[in-house]
């Protein structure tokens, strides 16, 4: 089962996912690191039984409420998650290139530490949304920046091999912005996932 | 010749590397990364980015003296480049918007390097300054980069 397909299950089990949620929160705040709960409480893809989450999941919940949003955001979140999008975009319709560059991303010489932390970026907004094909390359600064542009829309996420991340938004049409301001953040805010949903369900 | 003005009137030619943080595959605008200051153009005070009076300066003259400039450097076939041209009068409106005073377009035949110096069309060599970023909040200044870029035109392929 692909990660969207984990995502969309799970925020079916609005519910299910709202006390394992609770639980894995709890744990994370008691620990004091978010990582430490990733392990799932079962394995994953085979048991989405009651109560259960995958380690996807977990990570997705957890930037979001490490970012300081509240419970209720997450679960509307993962309720938007649920929706079935306009045009249904398969991982299999990522074109080679992408494929490519990700793949590329540990033969270019990029430190291992970052090439992790892009691959985990990726996972996380695969396990929040099925995202339009980005590019992805390299920063003049040394990071990795997925970037989607359609014209009317852009929208950047750029993650560093300390784990730090940064984002930015522009709507050409109303010419808002928005995204990281002065310091980077090591997290995406739940407002980065509502952007990259539109994007996805943009005609 | 010194480093004066540009006229609003005068249009600028920018050459982008074969990558797609300059230029994503298929994409009609560069990114607004191509506008972003390398750290070489950041040797120079005030920081400039490179670009080529069209005036002066063919895109085909561009693209050559880009090879020449990087001959050094592995793996950016000329014939991959591309050229964007943008008016002075979009990026100083641009930059209004922002209210960024000091970016401003200047002829600049100092920052040439030693091996182009002579080549033809090496005399249109001029930079846009004011597009590093000292104050702004960070997505002010991508924004304004990203309108900059979004500005551009296409004008030839190496």
């Amino acid at each position: 089962m692909s990660i969207p397909e984990k995502a969309a299950r799970l925020a079916a089990r609005t519910q299910r996912v709202e006390s394992a949620s609770a639980d894995a929160a709890d744990r994370a705040k008691r620990r004091g690191s978010y990582l430490r709960v990733v392990p799932p409480p079962n394995p994953p893809d085979r048991h989405m039984g009651p109560g259960s989450i995958t380690s996807e999941s977990v990570i997705v919940a957890l930037n979001i409420l490490r970012s300081g949003e509240t419970f209720e955001h997450l679960l509307k979140v993962l309720n938007e998650a649920a929706k079935p999008p306009k045009a249904a975009i398969s991982r299999e319709s990522y074109s080679s290139e992408f494929h490519a560059a990700m793949a590329g991303l540990s033969k270019r010489g990029i430190d291992l530490a970052l090439v992790g932390q892009a691959l985990q970026t990726w996972h996380l907004f695969c396990a929040a949304t099925t995202p339009p094909e980005p590019t992805v390359e390299q920063t003049a600064d040394g990071g990795v920046r997925f970037a989607w542009n359609d014209g009317r829309l852009y929208l950047d996420a750029q993650v560093y091999a300390d784990g730090s991340t940064e984002w930015f938004f522009k709507n050409f049409e109303t010419g808002d912005t928005d995204g990281t301001d002065e310091e980077r953040d090591t997290t995406f805010p739940a407002r980065f996932f509502e952007l990259l949903r539109l994007l996805r369900n943009r005609p | 010749m010194s480093d004066s003005e540009l006229p609003r009137n005068a249009d600028v030619l920018r050459v982008l590397r074969p990558i797609p943080l300059h230029l994503p595959v298929g994409a009609t605008k560069p990114t607004w990364e191509a506008m972003n200051p390398t750290e070489k153009d950041k040797l120079h005070s005030p920081v400039r980015v490179s670009v080529w009076d069209k005036r002066r300066t063919s895109p085909t003259q561009a693209i050559e003296l880009r090879a020449a400039a990087v001959s050094n450097t592995p793996g950016e076939p000329r014939e991959l480049c591309s050229v964007f041209a943008i008016s002075v009068a979009d990026i100083l409106e641009v930059a209004a918007t922002y209210n960024e005073p000091r970016v401003r377009v200047v002829n600049d035949p100092g920052g040439l390097l030693e091996q182009l110096r002579g080549m033809p069309g090496s005399d249109g060599h001029s930079g846009i300054e004011g597009l590093d970023r000292i104050n702004a909040p960070r997505k002010q200044w991508k924004a304004m980069l990203l309108d900059i870029a979004m500005k551009c035109w296409f004008v030839h392929k190496g």
